[in-house]
């Protein structure tokens, strides 16, 4: 089992103190919150330095943020370091692919569509079992998916630790496993942007002053069966369970986030 | 000219928006069979409500006829994303849908996509919002699999929309107009909606069913706003979704101060509220979308009752003339959309805005 760690900004290196096989460095939500050119270089020669993997992370992008992506995709693609690159963006993956066929590209968990939403467990014990079945697995493991992400280069899935369970088929790409937070959900309408000052614009899209630094936000319902993690433009859940069947679900990458991604 | 894009669920309701003055229109199929196998959560089409769908492929034919004698097209909604043991029942919708005469699929999941090319699909395949086309490499993606039509996200700037147009002249481009303004991106959500019509059947269905939460609802938005805000975070109503949830949000910072932390719990508890994103417009933008060369334009709303439906199409429909008999300037067709909508609605649009004004002023360039 390869052991990665995800860190999304060139600071939290330092406190790096496991060890581990693989550095994920990157965003996978926000393109405001993508490092720069050179930091992605110094994360790839900090991953080399420890003989570890390196693999850049990439977020769902507006045409400006796509300028940026392909900036970054050349820094990994062209440095001495052989690198890997997780898409959550159709056209990233078009880009990519174009400027660097052979690259080893990988389907971030955008795109995957696991059924993450944690009500479900409210209802779990009533749901027929074709439902049930069904809200455990992805479409991206459809057979006819998997033979067309094959074709495109990808080489794994991204995969978050279901906390209704999970299932895969036999023939399913190989996947990582991310814990302990499953993101759920996420938007452009980034209630941290601007929201620490009165009369904030729900709407807006706005202009960002990185207040997803600042802070860290639980959300409790009664109706919500587990406590939410809103950080920044994601919410998450956590599940520090892992499955005992790692390698039935054909999971052979553990990704570890020391906190809430942001 | 922009098309406005209705939804209709059955005949008559095709009829009365066409005649209104939409030009195509969509809806969705979840008969029985897939319900008790899948639960109204694992709708095939993203609306988990009965009263958003129709129950058999016979009404859907029924509405495909209606709708081609009032010189108007029909889409079907086939977008949700499927697991392997759906594969063959979305593969019999297909076929059913065909046969039954719809002008276009909407999808979102590319197994699905890929499916109707191995089939020889011949009509109009449409690129869902869950899609998430967010740039125009993806939209060339989409374009690579042969699609006719891409609809664009909820949370795309007005800018950012007409860039991606204005390079796809061949393509139709579709956009968010009216309605239900999301807060999280449709196609990267996977909070669930419909958990209580599983919990509590009956009492989800019935109301849901006569609408009580559009007219109760609606009744409500009309109060002033902090009486309003209070009243949709009291927990009194329920919730259909998790992202209207009052929630307790624990805000903590190293570095805030106690004000700065007070205004971001402030922020929050007024985003999660029953009255988040309702009734969402942006009329005003019809200017650019049409200048930008945007094929369609579409009012979200399947649950809605007719009559909502219909005063709809029609406030579009004002606002579109308005554009082609007057040909005014941005300024006097924003003025006239704004009025419009107050006359129409009886209340002014406020903020709930698609396109920002702070949006348009930075542009598609700014990240």
């Amino acid at each position: 089992m390869e052991r990665a760690v995800l860190c999304t900004r060139p600071e939290q290196l330092r406190d790096l103190d496991a060890p581990f096989d693989r550095l994920y460095f990157g965003h996978e939500f926000c393109q405001r919150r993508l490092p720069s050119a050179a930091d992605v270089r110094r994360a790839a020669a900090f991953a080399a330095e420890r003989e570890a993997g390196f693999t850049l992370v990439t977020p769902f992008v507006t045409n400006a943020g796509l300028k940026r992506v392909r900036e970054l995709a050349d820094a990994v693609c062209a440095g001495p370091h052989p690198a890997e690159l997780v898409v959550n963006d159709w056209g990233v993956l078009r880009a990519v692919r174009a400027a660097h066929p052979g690259a080893p590209l990988i389907l971030g968990r955008l795109l995957t569509k696991q059924k993450r939403g944690p009500r479900l467990l409210r209802i779990a014990e009533r749901l027929p079992p074709a439902a049930r079945d069904h809200f455990r697995r992805c479409n991206a493991d459809t057979p006819r998916l998997t033979a067309f992400l094959r074709e495109q280069g990808i080489v794994r899935i991204e995969l978050d630790n279901l906390l209704q369970g999970m299932r895969r088929p036999g023939e399913a790409l190989p996947a990582s496993l991310h814990y302990p937070y499953g993101y759920i959900s996420t938007t452009r309408l980034c209630l941290f942007m601007q929201g620490d000052r009165p009369g904030k614009n729900l709407r807006s899209l706005g202009s960002c002053s990185r207040e997803c630094l600042k802070y860290d936000v639980t959300l409790r319902h009664p109706d919500m069966p587990v406590d939410l993690h809103l950080k920044g433009n994601a919410q998450f859940f956590r599940n520090d369970t892992l499955p005992e069947n790692l390698a039935e679900l054909k999971i052979t990458r553990l990704v570890h986030a020391p906190r809430v991604p942001a | 000219m922009i098309r406005i894009l209705s939804p209709a669920n059955g005949p008559e309701e095709a009829r009365a928006v066409l005649d209104a003055g939409a030009d195509e229109v969509y809806c969705g199929v979840m008969p029985r069979d897939w319900r008790d196998a899948y639960t109204n959560m694992a709708s095939p089409n993203r609306r988990e409500w009965e009263v958003s769908n129709m129950t058999s492929f016979d009404v859907l034919a029924a509405t495909v006829d209606a709708a081609h004698r009032a010189g108007g097209r029909v889409f079907l909604a086939l977008n949700a994303l499927y697991t392997e043991g759906q594969h063959g029942e979305v593969r019999r919708f297909i076929e059913a849908g065909g046969r039954c005469g719809i002008d276009a699929l909407i999808v979102a999941d590319l197994g699905v996509l890929l499916m109707l090319r191995d089939m020889g699909w011949e009509q109009e395949i449409h690129v869902s919002t869950g899609g998430t086309a967010f740039n125009a490499e993806t939209v060339r993606f989409y374009a690579d699999l042969g699609v006719h039509r891409v609809i664009l996200p909820r949370q795309n700037r007005l800018s950012e929309i007409a860039a991606i147009a204005r390079g796809f002249p061949n393509l139709d481009i579709e956009t968010f107009i009216l309605n239900r303004g999301c807060k999280n991106i449709d196609g990267f959500c996977t909070f669930h909606h419909g958990v209580n019509e599983v919990r509590i059947p009956l009492w989800w269905r019935l109301p849901k069913k006569w609408h009580w939460d559009y007219y109760l609802l609606g009744a409500m938005k009309r109060l002033p706003g902090r009486l309003r805000d209070r009243l949709g975070r009291s927990g009194a109503f329920g919730s259909v979704g998790a992202c209207f949830l009052a929630y307790d949000a624990d805000v903590r910072s190293a570095t805030a101060t106690d004000e700065e932390r007070r205004a971001m719990k402030a922020t929050l508890d007024r985003n999660f509220n029953l009255f988040t994103g309702f009734d969402t417009c942006g009329a005003c933008a019809l200017f650019d979308l049409a200048a930008a060369g945007v094929a369609s334009v579409k009012i979200v709303g399947r649950s809605n009752p007719l009559a909502k439906k219909v005063q709809d199409v029609r406030f579009l429909a004002a606002c579109r003339a308005f554009l082609a008999d007057r040909a005014p300037s941005r300024e006097a067709f924003r003025r006239f959309a704004r009025e419009r909508y107050a006359e129409t609605y009886g209340y002014a649009c406020h903020d709930w805005c698609y396109f920002p004004a702070e949006d348009d002023a930075l542009g598609a360039e700014a990240l």
